[in-house]
Order: C-alpha cells, then sequence, then structure tokens
C-alpha cells in the first residue's frame, strides 16, 4: 500500500470510528429515555429477584446437603449469581435472578423446594423468594475516578506538549478521549450489563492509550528528522509512523487479551456459568478501542491536527511577508 | 565478565528467585498447630474473588418469614405476608404501609450514598420486596482466611466489615451521652453545682459494656453544633476532624466543661442507637475544630460518614430494628475464582515465557527472567500495600507487565535493526538503549505520573489499579535496565553473542 493509500486509509477508519461513537451515544440516549439507563445496568445497578434459603436443622446442617436439592429445582432458571453463606446456626443460600425471570415460575419451584426441605412445617428451613431493586449511589466513585482520570488526560497533554509539539498534546489529548468515547459508545451498544467496573476499565483505557501514544509521537518525531523522509508529505510520514508503530501496538494489546482470554476461561471453569464473563467481555472491548483508537484514529487526528497548525503557520509566514 | 564471575551471579540470581517464588506460592503446616500461608494467599481480595459480607435490616413490625415460623398462633394472626415479609397489620395499616414503603425507598438512597462515600470496590445496596434494605460491602478477606486457614484476619475482616454495616446503617439523631447519671461541677469561686444528664426518651442506648448512657447536652439538638466532619488518615494513625459552628463552639465548649468534671470524663458520639465515636475529654475544650483519634481507617471514616450524614439532614425515616445478623457469602464470581485467577496468571506468564523464548532465544531467556521478577514483584506488592485484589487490579498488572515487554520489546528491536546494518552486538545494544532511551523513559513517567493521579485522587478499585499501576510502572523501568544488566552477564560466557538474541551476523565485503 502507498503511503498516501495508507494516509487516506487511516482517515476513513477514523470515520468510521466517529460513526460508532456517534450510534453508540445515540441508542445510549434513546435507550436512557426509553429503557431507563444510558447504558444495561447489571451487578451492582441490576434490580434482581432472589430465592434465599435459610437452613438450620440437623438433616441440613452444611450447605453441601441442601444444595443438591436447591440446583435440582432452581436450576432451570439460570441463576447469575449464588452465594452461600453462614450463619451463627446454619446457613442461607442466595441464588439471584434477571428481572425477566418468571415471578410465578419461580415461587413454585420455591414452593416445592418447601415441600421438600421442610416436612415438618417448622420453618427451620425455608425459601422465600423477593423482589429487589438495587440502588448503587457510588457517585463519590464515579466522580473521583472521572477527576482522576481527567488529571490524567491533563498531564499527558502538558508532558506531551513539552516533550514533543503542542500539535502532538492536542492529538494525544482528542486520541484519548476518542478511544474513551469508542469504549463507552461499544458499551452501549451491545448492551452488555454494566457493573462497577466500566470505572476501572475507563482508566485502563486511558493508560493503555497513553502507552499507545508514546511509541507513536516518539516514532512520528524520529521520521520527521529523518532525511528519508525530507520531501514527504507531512500525512504520509504520520501514517508511515503509525504503520511502523502498529505492531508494538498490536503486540501490547494481544499481550493484555491473552490473560483476558485466560481468565475469562478460568472464570467460566471456577463458575460453570456464562454470565460471570460480562466484564471479559468489557475487557476485550476496551481493549478493541485502544487497539482501534491509536493504531488508526490517532494518526488521522495528528495528521488532521498537524495540518491545521502547518495552515496557520503558512499563513502566518504569508501575513509576515506581506 | 568471565564465566565464574556470571555463573556465580546467575546462581545466586536464580536462588533469589527460587526462595521468593516459594514462599509467595506455596502454603505449609508446620508441627500441628501452626501454617505458614504464603504471601499470594495473604493477599486482600474484592468481593469478586472472596465474596461479599451482607446483611438485611428491617423495620419495625417487619420480619422474616423465619422469624414468622417461630411465632405462636395468636401473635401471627396480626401478620400479613408482603412479598417475601410479615408485616405486623396492627403497626401498620394500609396508609401506613404504603409510607413505610416509600420511606424504606428513601432511606435506601441515603444508605447508597453513605456507602458509596466509603470508596469501597464494589458494594450493594438493594430494597427487597419494598420493605427491607440489603446492604452488600466486600469482605476483604484473603485468600488463606476466605478459606479458612487463617482464622484471626478471618475475624478481623469480618469485624471491620460488620463495624461498617453496622455504623453506617445507623438510623436516628446525633446525641452526646455520658454515663455519669449525676455531675459535679465546682466553678472558679468554689461553689459547687449539680448537672443531672438527661436521661433520653427516644433512645434506651447502652454501651457495648450495657452501661447506661444519659444526655449531656440535655435536649439540645446536637446535629446544629457541628458544620461538617471529615476523616483523615496519616499512615496508620487516623483522626476525625469535627468543625462546629460559632454557636456550636460555644455549647460544645459547656459540654466539656460538664464532661471534664464526671467521673468518666468521657463524651460518647451516638447516632441514634449506635455509638460511633468517643471522646476523652479532661479539660474544656474552646476549639472551633478538634480531630480525636479513631481505632483504625474504617472506623474512622464510618464515624465521619454516619455523622455528616446525619448533620446534612440525611437521617433515616423509617425505624430499623438493629443489625443482628451479617453473613459472608461466596465469591461472587465463583467460589474457587480466586484460585481459578491465579491459576489463570500463571498460565499466561508461562505462555509470555515460551513465546519470549522462542522469539528471541536465549535472550528471550534474559526475558523470561525479568518477567518472573516483575510477577514476584507485584505479589509482595500486592500483599504488602495490602491492596485490595480485583479482576481490574490483575488486569492492571498485566498492563505493567505489556509495559515491561513493549520496552524490551522496543530495545531488541532496536538492536536487531542496528545488527542488520553490520554492526556488532555490543555496539548494537549500546546505540540501541541509547536511541530508545526516550521513548521508553517517557512511557514510564507518564504511566507513573498518571498512575499516582488514580492513586491519589480515585477511590475504591480505581485508586486500587493506580497504586498497583504505580509499582508496575515503577519495577517496569527498572527491570527494563536489569534486562540489559543480565543480558550482559548471560551472555558474557557465550563466545557468539549473535546466536545468544537469536540474530545471525551481517558482513558487508568492502567493494
Amino acid at each position: 500500500m502507498t503511503n498516501s493509500k495508507l494516509a487516506v486509509k487511516n482517515r476513513v477508519l477514523a470515520i468510521i470510528c466517529a460513526v460508532i461513537i456517534v450510534a453508540g451515544m445515540a441508542v445510549g440516549t434513546v435507550c436512557h429515555f426509553l429503557f431507563g439507563g444510558f447504558f444495561n445496568y447489571g451487578g451492582e445497578f441490576a434490580s434482581y429477584k432472589s430465592v434465599v434459603v435459610t437452613y438450620s436443622t440437623a438433616e441440613y446442617s452444611d450447605v453441601e446437603l441442601i444444595k443438591p436439592t436447591l440446583d435440582e429445582k432452581l436450576s432451570a432458571f439460570n441463576a447469575y449469581e449464588v452465594s452461600c453463606g453462614d450463619k451463627t446456626t446454619g446457613g442461607e443460600v442466595v441464588y439471584k435472578y434477571a428481572p425477566s425471570v418468571s415471578s410465578e415460575e419461580l415461587a413454585k419451584a420455591v414452593a416445592e423446594i418447601n415441600a421438600v426441605i421442610d416436612t415438618e412445617d417448622s420453618g427451620l428451613n425455608v425459601a422465600v423468594l423477593h423482589e429487589a431493586e438495587s440502588l448503587v449511589g457510588g457517585s463519590k466513585a464515579i466522580i473521583f475516578a472521572s477527576i482522576a482520570v481527567a488529571s490524567a488526560a491533563v498531564f499527558e497533554f502538558i508532558y506531551f506538549a513539552f516533550r514533543y509539539k503542542l500539535r502532538a498534546a492536542i492529538s494525544a489529548l482528542v486520541g484519548c478521549i476518542a478511544n474513551v468515547g469508542l469504549f463507552v459508545s461499544l458499551v452501549a451498544l451491545t448492551r452488555l450489563p454494566v457493573g462497577t467496573y466500566l470505572i476501572a476499565l475507563t482508566a485502563a483505557v486511558v493508560l493503555i492509550t497513553m502507552i499507545g501514544s508514546c511509541v507513536l509521537f516518539d516514532r512520528v518525531r524520529k521520521n520527521f528528522r529523518n532525511d528519508a523522509y525530507a520531501r514527504s508529505d507531512r500525512s504520509e510520514v504520520i501514517a508511515i509512523s503509525a504503520a511502523e508503530s502498529k505492531k508494538i501496538n498490536l503486540v501490547t494489546v494481544i499481550a493484555l487479551a491473552l490473560p483476558v482470554v485466560v481468565l475469562a476461561i478460568c472464570a467460566v471453569i471456577a463458575f460453570l456459568n456464562l454470565t460471570v464473563l460480562t466484564p471479559y467481555a468489557a475487557a476485550i472491548l476496551a481493549l478493541i478501542s485502544c487497539c482501534y483508537g491509536t493504531v488508526f484514529v490517532m494518526p488521522a487526528i495528528h495528521s488532521g491536527v498537524d495540518a491545521i497548525f502547518a495552515r496557520g503557520k503558512a499563513v502566518n509566514s504569508a501575513k509576515s511577508e506581506s | 565478565m568471565s564465566k565464574v564471575k556470571s555463573t556465580v551471579i546467575t546462581v545466586l540470581l536464580a536462588l533469589a528467585i527460587v526462595v521468593a517464588a516459594f514462599f509467595a506460592t506455596i502454603s505449609f503446616p508446620v508441627g500441628e498447630i501452626y501454617r505458614i500461608n504464603s504471601i499470594s494467599s495473604g493477599i486482600h481480595l474484592g468481593a469478586d474473588l472472596s465474596g461479599y459480607a451482607y446483611t438485611t435490616i428491617y423495620p419495625e413490625g417487619v420480619i422474616t418469614a423465619e422469624e414468622f415460623s417461630g411465632l405462636s398462633k395468636e401473635d401471627a394472626e396480626n401478620y400479613e405476608l408482603v412479598g417475601g415479609l410479615y408485616v405486623d397489620r396492627a403497626e401498620y395499616d394500609d396508609d401506613e404501609l404504603a409510607e413505610l414503603k416509600a420511606n424504606v425507598q428513601s432511606d435506601a438512597r441515603i444508605l447508597a450514598d453513605r456507602f458509596g462515600k466509603k470508596g469501597y470496590s464494589s458494594y450493594s445496596v438493594s430494597v427487597e420486596d419494598e420493605l427491607s434494605i440489603r446492604i452488600s460491602v466486600p469482605t476483604n478477606f484473603t485468600y488463606a482466611s476466605y478459606k479458612g486457614n487463617d482464622s484471626q484476619s478471618h475475624s478481623t475482616d469480618l469485624s471491620t466489615a460488620t463495624a461498617s454495616l453496622t455504623t453506617l446503617s445507623a438510623d436516628g439523631k446525633l446525641t452526646l451521652r455520658t454515663v455519669d447519671s449525676s455531675i459535679e461541677q465546682t466553678d472558679a469561686d468554689g461553689n459547687t453545682t449539680t448537672y443531672n444528664p438527661r436521661k433520653d426518651d427516644l433512645y434506651d442506648t447502652a454501651l457495648v459494656d450495657g452501661s447506661n448512657t444519659y444526655s449531656i447536652a440535655g435536649t439540645d439538638d446536637v446535629s446544629e453544633y457541628l458544620e461538617s466532619v471529615t476523616s483523615t488518615t496519616f499512615g496508620t494513625t487516623t483522626a476525625v476532624t469535627l468543625n462546629f459552628t460559632e454557636e456550636g463552639q460555644e455549647s460544645f465548649s459547656e459540654i466539656t466543661t460538664r464532661a471534664a468534671s464526671s467521673d468518666s470524663q468521657t463524651i460518647y458520639f451516638f447516632v441514634g442507637d449506635t455509638q460511633v465515636l468517643s471522646f476523652n475529654c479532661t479539660s474544656t475544650v474552646n476549639l472551633r475544630s478538634i480531630s480525636l483519634q479513631a481505632s483504625d481507617k474504617s472506623a474512622g471514616e464510618n464515624s465521619a460518614i454516619a455523622i455528616q450524614s446525619v448533620i446534612s439532614g440525611q437521617s433515616l425515616s423509617a425505624e430499623y430494628q438493629a443489625v443482628s445478623n451479617v453473613i459472608t457469602s461466596t465469591a461472587a464470581a465463583g467460589d474457587s475464582a480466586a484460585l481459578w485467577m491465579f491459576i489463570g496468571s500463571v498460565v499466561v506468564l508461562a505462555a509470555l515465557i515460551v513465546a519470549s523464548i522462542v522469539r528471541y532465544k536465549r535472550l528471550g531467556g534474559v526475558n523470561a527472567l525479568v518477567i518472573l521478577i516483575f510477577a514476584l514483584v507485584i505479589v509482595y506488592a500486592l500483599y504488602l500495600l495490602a491492596i485490595q485484589t480485583t479482576m481490574a487490579v490483575v488486569l492492571c498488572s498485566f498492563i505493567g507487565l505489556a509495559l515491561l515487554m513493549v520496552s524490551n520489546g522496543v530495545v531488541f528491536t532496536e538492536v536487531k535493526r542496528l545488527v542488520a546494518t553490520g554492526r556488532t552486538i555490543q555496539a548494537s545494544v549500546k546505540e540501541a538503549y541509547k536511541n530508545v532511551l526516550m521513548t521508553v523513559t517517557d512511557m514510564h513517567i507518564v504511566l507513573v505520573v498518571v498512575s499516582i493521579l488514580l492513586a491519589a485522587v480515585g477511590v475504591g478499585e480505581v485508586a486500587a489499579c493506580g497504586l498497583i499501576m504505580v509499582v508496575a510502572s515503577v519495577a517496569s523501568y527498572v527491570l527494563y535496565w536489569f534486562t540489559r544488566l543480565m543480558w550482559y552477564v548471560l551472555s558474557a560466557p557465550v563466545r557468539d553473542k549473535f546466536a545468544f538474541a537469536g540474530l545471525k551476523r551481517v558482513v558487508y565485503e568492502d567493494d
């Protein structure tokens, strides 16, 4: 592929990124007004139905003794979380279900469980169906994380302005925002159930983007100084630099995707349920955003910013000459 | 470097790694009673890996199915099933029940806000059947305590979680109390007066040891004394700072004069029936703000959040039964999630080591060595800095490892490029490290500063991710230079330095 084609390709891919971001924001906004959330809130944010089974008789003195019965009656409903807890006497098993699971069917299963575990009607072993609405008021975590991420971006801007040039700093900042926007849009578009992990993943997107930016802008600076590219168009040099740094950025993302995939497999083995994959799927989306944004979008942004600066410089020099 | 020197350094380093790795990963019993737990099993885990401590709070007159089954037939007749709970209809008619449901809903929002301020990596507050509030916070167990191999740590972590659940869900007014039912005060002229602290009608509150308490502030609304309450931690010391209003300063001065004359010389701060703070008072305090030492960071935060919430008018509307039962659940990501995550991480490290050796031959061995050291640094840092490890923290550790691998990858590629121009290995390595110095340094400076910002400004999981990234970035930079050192040490006895790095010498013939 020729260098100019490379630059055009990056521009097209940047436009696709912008389209995805706009689509994600649009879907999120529509969902916010029609379905009660920009994201598909899950995890700590999700409302749920739960079957809570408390046990304390000698027959069911341990979770291992009661759980097979419960699993048999409740396995068909596909709980997204099962937790067991110890009480002073006996314990408690909690099965959590999505709000879409039929309350009537669950109530029937609960009645069947009670018929098995509470034969003497003593109430010592009892299963109860609850409907719950979750509230997470973690505004402090979100506000402080936003401040932290914003100050990180500002620092990156200042550092790049000193170390590289103002145009590189602007490109890095816009690129960072674009990557975060792409990630958020992908999460909104795919309607992945969102938990508080989204905050940490957003911070991870910023961190990974910064590694990629350093590699890219260093390569750009070196190539601008390289005599071999003295006669090349500036946007072409940026495209070449992006192509040269692509391998390192891809290797970084693949090196990070490897643990995510392996840990996701381990999580499925540990939990034997696909619902546990949600944070890992979001992590993969984060890595895709970082990779796509840094390899294709950031060079296109930098070309644009560089062209604006070059035009400004040309106008200024024309003015001073006249 | 001589062959002997190289071998000695390599053997010593290998031994150090083996010993560190052994203590990092292997737990073993010593005799019949003691057990030495590995470093990795002593790392504190988030709720996804070690479960939640949770409790459900019920308003007065609302009971569970389990409690209902224990009632006599006569008592049970008053109760009606609402969702999965039983409501005493003698206490609540239809309108009152509707009001109770609305109060529970608004109280849940207040509680969600209080627990949000605690900076947990994850937590949840949910309203069950519109009548009870279920609150879950991470247990912060280590793997050893989660699996029952460290009872002391288990009990400490559970007590901390229980204290948070109890203090932050406290309902009622802020009151100042004393255990003295009568206080004799002597003024400057030697006149003695007796002050009788008031037995509060609203709260029949006792201390943990069962001592009765009396209101030392009379009928005053103590929340009007205070402007704000904050908690600050310096190292291992946590202080709760009470900032008084102008009138509050005067009133508190009077109260401290009374308390200083009392037998106990202690003022207890209560939110409803829950003691949140105590102040040993030996003289009059007439200050705009005072700082009281809390027993630990969590306790200080709990007190500050609970008092601040009450003075901001965020008292709970309904009356709730005391928190009686805190239950710990299995890990949210599965009972053995932590073990599987550890196995997964080891598999990934092994894969990276193999890939490195395949790609760079014996130089890959050097890379493998630094990967191992990096992993050990992270494990020890998580343990020593008591960072609560969640899946996100593990992912951030891998970002740090990726940074190290990118740095080494950049320099190895540069060496390869320079070797292709006909330089010797020594010259290429020297030149390559010089060429990429600023690239690598830039990456590390940016990452370290950004990580510090995340750790300092962020709360909960983001702060934990920031902290581990600081460690990872610093470790990555040090190990980047250590790679060069070990390259030199390990390749010293090797004749063909090109083969060591998996490269071929390029010889240009003279024209």
